[in-house]
């Protein structure tokens, strides 16, 4: 279906970690330096990417599409475009920036580390290991030399929820 | 499916990260475990200090020598004293963190310490490659 309507065009499928496919215009994928090297050295139409959700690749694919548009006239409204692509849950933030991280998106990637950063600033440690699902691998002896060093860094915002 | 877990999150990305906070908000992110601390030191390529006591002598010694360890390079190292030492103990340290500073690729070098008593390494220092400005 897709070669008959799309012409000359071509087509590449990508396939997300819940093996849901997603066919797109090759162009498209080019924006990502991984999936580039990848059909332009081995000629491949079909791509699977076992360790990024279906849902995420929904949201980077949608996110390809309107970098494809950008034009000098529509740039104010893609500003906000990126602003509300990164206005999701934490959880669903680091998904994407993990995924964008691993198919290198230039752009999106400056863009994602950035809301990230943004949203991790004001927590405490505790709550950014919560969020990471980090253990300290400090011995004890490490730990408290750090709390007496640096006793602010364990009060901030406490919130650890990724929504 | 795992999510983006401490585990799953590169070391690149943490430094990506870490280097969109200022100073003060990525500092306290270095105690979050040792892959992180790597992370911010990394960040740090410009170190600044201000020496007001002994216990900062310790804790600048104690960078000083991770940056010693691990080869992190050092784009800028500016040391500020404000109270004077006059221990040899103090200038085998001053000493050693200049040669640190120096190895690992030092471009701007900063170094002020009241009084006299600190003979600074001037020849080991204008014998370096790397820097440009002192």
């Amino acid at each position: 279906m897709a070669s008959s309507t799309t012409g000359e065009k071509k087509i590449l499928t990508l396939k997300g970690g819940d093996n849901e496919e997603f066919i797109l215009e090759e162009s498209l994928v080019l924006q990502s330096e991984l999936l580039k090297n990848m059909v332009k050295e081995e000629r491949v139409s079909s791509i699977p990417l076992p360790s990024i959700k279906s849902k995420t690749l929904v949201k980077i694919i949608e996110y390809l599409k309107k970098h494809a548009e950008l034009t000098p006239s529509n740039k104010e409204e893609f500003k906000n475009f990126e602003k509300e692509f990164v206005n999701v849950v934490l959880e669903e933030l680091l998904d994407i920036t993990v995924a964008v991280n691993y198919l290198k998106i230039n752009g999106l990637l400056e863009f994602c580390c950035q809301a990230v950063a943004d949203r991790i600033k004001d927590k405490s440690v505790e709550a950014v290991r919560k969020i990471f699902r980090i253990e300290s691998d400090f011995t004890p002896e490490e730990e408290s030399e750090f709390r007496k060093e640096t006793p602010e860094a364990f009060e901030g915002d406490l919130d650890d929820t990724t929504n | 499916m795992a999510r983006a877990t401490g585990d799953i999150l590169p070391d690149s990305l943490i430094h990506k990260i870490l280097s969109y906070l200022n100073p003060e908000e990525a500092a306290p992110m270095k105690i979050i475990s040792k892959t992180w601390l790597q992370a911010w030191l990394m960040t740090k390529a410009n170190l600044v200090f201000e020496v007001h006591s002994r216990k900062h002598i310790r804790i600048v010694d104690k960078i000083m020598e991770i940056y010693r360890d691990r080869k992190f390079p050092i784009d800028k190292f500016i040391f500020q004293s404000v109270r004077e030492f006059d221990s040899r103990e103090v200038f085998l340290l001053f000493d050693k963190w200049l040669g640190v500073a120096l190895q690992n690729g030092v471009k701007d070098l900063v170094f002020r310490v009241p009084g006299f008593s600190y003979h600074f390494p001037i020849f080991k220092v204008l014998a370096s490659k790397s820097l440009r400005k002192l």
